[in-house]
C-alpha cells in the first residue's frame, strides 16, 4: 500500500516535472505560453486587463450591489 | 466510496443536512447576487440579447408575436439602407427580428408583470432546475454525489453564465437534458411513454433553437447502439424500434405546430433566418473539415481565437487536445497498467487550463468545450463496462452527444460558431450530460479495487483541481460580463443625454442591439465616419427638426467618443 502510494507520489511528481519542461522548451520555441489578444490589447491602452478589474470596476460592483 | 480519512471525512460533510443546506442557500444566493449586480437598465453583453429584448418590447407592446420591429429613422432612410441593427430580416420595407419569436413572446408575459428584472426569470429558474435535475439523476444512485452533481452544475459550468443572459440556452438545455433524462428511464423502465417524453421535450427545445436536432441525433444514434448492445438481450429489438418510432413520431407531432406557424408567417417550414442559415450552411457545408480538419479537434476542445478570444500557440494547443483525449480514456489507459500517461495527461490540462484561467491577457470569449469545464475529461469513466446501467446510459449519452456535435461541427464548416460566449452556446445542453456521465462514472472508480488506492485519490485530486478551475472560469466570464455591462450602461446614459435634436450616427454595428432602449428612443443610423450625407439627406433632416448629427465610435474598450458637428453648417 505504502510502496503504491510512494510509486504514484513518484509518477506525480515527475509528470509535473515533464510538463513544466514541455512548457518551457515551447516558450523558448514558440514563444510565451498565451497569444495577446491584440485588438483588445489595443484598446484596453496600457494597463492590463486585471488592473481595471480590480481597481476599476469592482469598487463599481460592490457599490452598485448596495445601491 | 473509499475508507480513506479522506473520503470518510467528505462523506460525513456531504451527508450533513447543515452543508446540504448551506451548499443550496448559497448556490441560490449567488445566483441572486449574480440578478442584482446586473445593471437595472437594459443594457446587454450580447447583441442577441438585445435583439431579443426588442422583438420582446414589441410583442409586449402590439400583443402580436408577428409584428415587425420600430425604425425611428426610417424618414431619412426610406430604402433601410443605414438601419443599425446588427442582425435584422427584411420584408418589403418592414425590419423583422432575426431570431425565433418563441423565447420573446414567453418572456414578454414575465416582463409585462415584473418589468426589466423579470426578464432573467426564465434564464435563471432554468439554471436552477437543470442543477436540480443533475441532482435527481444522481441521487438514485448517491445523494452526496447527487449534491456534488448539483454544485457543479450551478457553479462550474457555463450554466452559471447564461443563467445571467437574457437567452434561451438554458431554457433550451433545461428542456434537452429533460429529454436526455427521459430517454435512459425509457431504456431502463422499457416503457413507451418516457421514449413518448423524450420525443416532446425534443420537440419542444427544437421550438427555442433549431440546433437542438444534433441531440435529437444523438438519441436516435444512442438508441439504434442500445438495441444492439448486450444489455438489451432480453428485450426484443422489435420492441425497442417501435418505443423509437414513438419518440420520433413524438419528437415530429410537437413541431407541427412550428412548421405551420413557420409556414404561414415567413413563407418556409423552417422560418425565415432558419432557411437562410441551412441555405448557407449547405452551400460550406465540409468547408471546415476541408480546409482545415486537423485544426478541428483542438478548436472544438480548446477553442478558436475569434470573437475576442485567448489563443495558445499551436503546439500548446495541441498538448491541450491530447492531454484531453487521454484523460477521456483514462479508465482505458489505466488497465494497460498506463497511469503515468493518465498522470502526465491531468496535470497538462491543469496546468493549461490555469494559465488561460489566470493570463492577465484580456478575452471575452471562450469557445472550447474542455477548456471552459475541464473536469467534463471524467464522463470517460461513464463508459467502464464495469458500471451500473443507468451509468453506462449517461455515458453512452454523453459519447453520442459529442460524437452528434464533432459532427455538426465539421458539416457546418462554421469556426467560431457561437460567436460572442462564454463556453461553447450550442454545445450547452452538453455540459450537464457530461457532468452526470462523470459523477456516476466516478463514484464506481473511487469504490474500483481493481484501481490501486493512490491512483484513485490521486485521480480524485485532479478533479477537484479542475472542478475548481471550472469554477474560477465562470467567476472571470461573468466578471468581464458585469464590466462590460457597465461600461455599457455608461454609455446609454452618455447617448440618452444628447439632445433629442441630434442624429446619432455609428460606425460600430453591434452597437444598437447592447443598448437597445438609444434604438427605440433616438434616431439612430449605421454610418462609419467617412460618410458624407447627400445634401437633400440634410435638408430633410433639417425640415425634420434635427439640429446635429453626432459621429460615435469606440475610442478605447471602456470609452466612447461622441464628436458632434452642426448639421447646417460646414461640418461636412
Amino acid at each position: 500500500m505504502k510502496c503504491s502510494s510512494s510509486k504514484t507520489t513518484r509518477s506525480i511528481l515527475l509528470s509535473v516535472l515533464t510538463v513544466v519542461s514541455i512548457l518551457a522548451f515551447l516558450t523558448v520555441l514558440d514563444g510565451p505560453p498565451t497569444l495577446t489578444n491584440r485588438a483588445l490589447a489595443d484598446e484596453i491602452e496600457q494597463e492590463p486587463y486585471y488592473y481595471y478589474a480590480s481597481y476599476v470596476y469592482l469598487p463599481i460592483l460592490i457599490r452598485s450591489f448596495f445601491q | 466510496m473509499g475508507n480513506h480519512p479522506f473520503y470518510r471525512s467528505a462523506g460525513y460533510i456531504l451527508d450533513s443536512d447543515t452543508f446540504r443546506w448551506l451548499l443550496i442557500g448559497g448556490t441560490l444566493i449567488a445566483y441572486l447576487a449574480g440578478l442584482f449586480l446586473l445593471p437595472d437598465r437594459p443594457v446587454f453583453w450580447s447583441p442577441d440579447e438585445g435583439g431579443k429584448y426588442l422583438h420582446m418590447r414589441q410583442i409586449a407592446s402590439s400583443h402580436q408575436i408577428a409584428n415587425p420591429l420600430p425604425y425611428r429613422g426610417r424618414m431619412l432612410d426610406p430604402g433601410l439602407e443605414n438601419v443599425p441593427l446588427l442582425y435584422w430580416l427584411r420584408s418589403g420595407n418592414q425590419i423583422l427580428s432575426w431570431w425565433p419569436v418563441w423565447f420573446p413572446a414567453i418572456s414578454s408575459w414575465v416582463y409585462r408583470f415584473l418589468g426589466f428584472r423579470g426578464i432573467y426569470l426564465i434564464p435563471v429558474l432554468s439554471s436552477v432546475l437543470l442543477s436540480t435535475m443533475a441532482y435527481w439523476t444522481v441521487s438514485g444512485a448517491s445523494k452526496r454525489l447527487a449534491l456534488v452533481a448539483m454544485a457543479v452544475t450551478a457553479l462550474a459550468s457555463p450554466i452559471a453564465f447564461y443563467g445571467l443572459t437574457f437567452w434561451e440556452h438554458t431554457l433550451q438545455s433545461l428542456l434537452v437534458f429533460l429529454a436526455f433524462a427521459s430517454i435512459v428511464r425509457g431504456w431502463t423502465t422499457e416503457s413507451a411513454r418516457w421514449y413518448a417524453a423524450s420525443g416532446l421535450f425534443l420537440g419542444l427545445a427544437t421550438y427555442l433553437r433549431l440546433e437542438t436536432v444534433i441531440y435529437a441525433g444523438a438519441v436516435g444514434m444512442s438508441g439504434v447502439f442500445w438495441i444492439h448492445s448486450r444489455r438489451r438481450a432480453r428485450s426484443s429489438a422489435e420492441a425497442v424500434v417501435s418505443r423509437l418510432a414513438v419518440l420520433a413520431a413524438c419528437f415530429l407531432v410537437v413541431l407541427v405546430p412550428l412548421m405551420m406557424h413557420n409556414q404561414l408567417n415567413e413563407g418556409h417550414i423552417l422560418g425565415r433566418r432558419s432557411a437562410l442559415e441551412t441555405h448557407k450552411v449547405l452551400s460550406t457545408s465540409l468547408s471546415y473539415g476541408r480546409t482545415s480538419m486537423l485544426e478541428t479537434l483542438p478548436d472544438l476542445l480548446f477553442g478558436t481565437p475569434v470573437h475576442g478570444s485567448i489563443d495558445l500557440v499551436p503546439s500548446l494547443r495541441w498538448m491541450f487536445a491530447l492531454a484531453t483525449i487521454a484523460c477521456f480514456v483514462a479508465p482505458w489507459l489505466i488497465r494497460q497498467n498506463l497511469e503515468f500517461v493518465v498522470y502526465l495527461a491531468a496535470v497538462a490540462l491543469i496546468a493549461l487550463c490555469g494559465i488561460v484561467l489566470f493570463t492577465p491577457t484580456m478575452y471575452i470569449s471562450v469557445h472550447g468545450l474542455v477548456l471552459i469545464a475541464p473536469y467534463v475529461v471524467f464522463a470517460g469513466w461513464g463508459l467502464r463496462p464495469s458500471s451500473d446501467q443507468d451509468t453506462l446510459s449517461w455515458g453512452c449519452l454523453s459519447a453520442f452527444g459529442l460524437a452528434a456535435f464533432l459532427l455538426a461541427t465539421i458539416i457546418s464548416g462554421w469556426e467560431g460558431q457561437g460567436g460572442l460566449q462564454w463556453g461553447p452556446r450550442y454545445a450547452l445542453p452538453l455540459f450537464p450530460l457530461l457532468i452526470v456521465a462523470a459523477v456516476r462514472g466516478v463514484r464506481h472508480m473511487v469504490a474500483d479495487e481493481s484501481i490501486e488506492k493512490a491512483t484513485r485519490h490521486a485521480l480524485t485530486g485532479c478533479l477537484i483541481i479542475l472542478v475548481l478551475l471550472g469554477v474560477g472560469f465562470q467567476a472571470r466570464g461573468l466578471l468581464a460580463m458585469f464590466i462590460s455591462r457597465h461600461v455599457y450602461a455608461a454609455w446609454e446614459e452618455e447617448l440618452e443625454a444628447l439632445p433629442n435634436d441630434v442624429i446619432i450616427a455609428t460606425d460600430l454595428s453591434w452597437l444598437a442591439l447592447t443598448v437597445p432602449d438609444v434604438y427605440e428612443t433616438r434616431v439612430m443610423y449605421l454610418m462609419s465616419s467617412e460618410h458624407t450625407p447627400q445634401e437633400d439627406w440634410l435638408r430633410v433632416a433639417q425640415d425634420a427638426g434635427f439640429k446635429h448629427i453626432c459621429q460615435v465610435h469606440r475610442a478605447s474598450f471602456f470609452d466612447l467618443e461622441v464628436s458632434c458637428s452642426d448639421l447646417s453648417g460646414t461640418g461636412f
